[in-house]
């Protein structure tokens, strides 16, 4: 199948089989193959995938910052194409985006910050 | 009928939320030294909010997408970086600039310094969006600066010369002062299309689940409430032009703004004066920073929504909650709220290439927006908005440096 990876993969929205975002696609993963035309395997979710999209600095502060404070780092979330439903203005995935690490930093700050605010 | 009320309201919550700091301040010093001259830069100003809050909302209502969306999924990361940073750092000032409004409104109510209320107004104003749900942060306060048609009325009392006020709604060269003039009308520009109203407007129309049947409510609120809107800072610059240029006062502290009604309405009018400012910057203060927290979240792909509890979004509801603290702090140390407001609306004007340029892309991209996509007037008017804000980013600098006090 053909797929238009800068029209309908990368910085799409993903959504979860509960219709939840879970970030963007911020990277894809490309399989190079023998005497065929590489195809996407899958696609990435994370901001050290970003930071890569945006430069070699960028790239290299991200994963320092994630080595400094790995509490900070919230990991790379990769979805192969299998488990990819459609793709174009969204991206919808199946299976459960809880508990991915896109997912980590919204959930930690729910359980430890958020909810502890009186009428969260 | 249903729809005839909603319509109502659209425009009504457009008439009272136009108002704000950059745009009552930069109205104000515009006619205190100038007259009727710079109505103009209003008058343009306003039709270039129109413009965009049109498209922005037909973006919406037809896609599903918010301009912040639409932006980072149609040139990826690498350009809507731009938009983002530059968007967030102005709405931040100017945000800062909006809590100082209230603080000062506050300050020449109570005599307590501004600084002490800045923090207790970004606490009210988390307060709000904490509790509230999308359409009371817009619809309440928008609602309750209705109290700003008091400028209105007290234009009417002053009888303007209308044939001097036509007039200067066409551009004309200053005769004194000429990088102040310019500096004035590059501010008033950017007080008038911050790039944060239309992306509020945009996750509005979202959050509201607008689709293809409200796009002539979308084009009725546009047209209507911006002009209606535009009038309200237009009356703003005709009583500064008739109070202070005659008795010679500049507006360079935040206080003197406070004189512009009591010589037409008396005691009633500095009341109503300060609960214009108040309240009028204070719903600008919950806009922008839900704007600024849309914007975040739409960029990054986060669930966000003013009408879910804080907990569902816990990214989206940290954002404004430091957000709006942080710009409380800035106003706590001291700043000079007036300084800043100015500073602000000059940046804000030079910011608008990077999101108005890209407009252009959106709303002619036939597989984004299919048959509701720009036709040739349009497009004609957003090529001349643009060109615009491409002189207004080229001669912010100078003017800053020239002009800026």
């Amino acid at each position: 199948m053909e797929l238009r990876i800068v029209h309908d993969l990368l910085d799409k929205v993903v959504l979860d089989d509960g219709r939840r975002n879970i970030g963007r696609v911020d990277g894809v993963v490309l399989e190079l193959r023998r005497d065929a035309a590489p195809v996407v395997s899958a696609f990435e979710i994370g901001g050290r995938v970003l930071a890569r999209r945006l430069g070699p600095r960028l790239a290299r502060w991200a994963v320092a910052l994630g080595r400094r404070w790995p509490a900070l780092g919230n990991g790379v979330t990769r979805f192969a194409m299998r488990d990819v439903r459609t793709t174009g203005i969204t991206v919808s995935v199946k299976c459960d985006g809880r508990p991915t690490p896109a997912l980590a930093w919204e959930n930690w700050l729910r359980e430890h910050v958020i909810s502890r605010i009186p009428g969260a | 009928m249903k729809r005839i009320l909603d319509l109502t309201l659209g425009i009504v919550t457009s008439i009272g939320g136009f108002l704000e700091a950059g745009s009552i301040i930069t109205a104000v010093q515009a006619g205190a030294v100038f007259g009727y001259k710079l109505l103009w830069t209003i008058a343009l100003g306003t039709l270039g909010l129109m413009l965009l809050v049109e498209q922005s909302g037909r973006l919406a209502a037809v896609t599903g997408r918010t301009v912040g969306d639409a932006l980072r999924e149609r040139f990826g990361i690498r350009f809507f970086i731009i938009p983002l940073v530059t968007g967030l750092l102005v709405s931040f000032l100017v945000l800062a600039s909006e809590i100082g409004g209230v603080a000062l409104a506050l300050q020449m109510a109570t005599g307590i310094g501004f600084q002490w209320w800045a923090m207790p107004v970004a606490f009210a104003g988390w307060f709000l969006l904490w509790k509230g749900n999308f359409g009371i942060v817009e619809k309440g306060t928008s609602l309750l600066g209705l109290v700003t048609i008091v400028f209105v009325v007290a234009a009417l009392k002053l009888h303007p010369d209308w044939g001097r006020v036509g007039a200067s709604l066409l551009p004309t060269a200053p005769d004194h002062d000429g990088p102040r003039y310019w500096y004035l009308a590059v501010s008033i520009i950017g007080a008038s299309i911050s790039p944060y109203l239309y992306m509020f407007y945009s996750s509005g129309a979202v959050e509201d689940g607008w689709g293809v049947n409200d796009l002539s409510t979308n084009k009725a609120t546009a047209v209507l409430g911006m002009s209606f809107g535009g009038i309200l800072s237009a009356a703003v610059l005709i009583i500064a032009a008739l109070v202070f240029l005659p008795r010679g006062i500049q507006v360079d502290r935040y206080e003197q703004a406070g004189l512009l009604l009591p010589p037409v309405l008396g005691h009633t009018g500095f009341v109503l004066f300060l609960a214009s400012l108040g309240i009028a910057c204070f719903g600008a203060t919950t806009e922008i920073t839900l704007a600024m927290a849309y914007l975040l979240a739409q960029g990054l792909g986060w669930d966000w929504s003013e009408n879910a509890r804080p907990k569902q979004n816990a990214r989206f509801s940290l954002t404004y909650t430091v957000t709006i603290l942080l710009a409380g702090v800035v106003m706590a140390v001291g700043i000079d709220p007036l300084k800043l407001t100015n500073f602000s609306m000059m940046l804000t004007a030079a910011s608008l290439p990077v999101t108005v340029i890209p407009m252009f892309v959106l709303m002619n991209d036939e597989a984004l927006v299919g048959e509701h996509r720009n036709r040739w007037f349009s497009n004609a008017a957003l090529g001349a908005l643009s060109i615009v804000t491409i002189i207004v980013l080229v001669s912010a600098v100078p003017l800053q440096i020239l002009g800026g006090s």
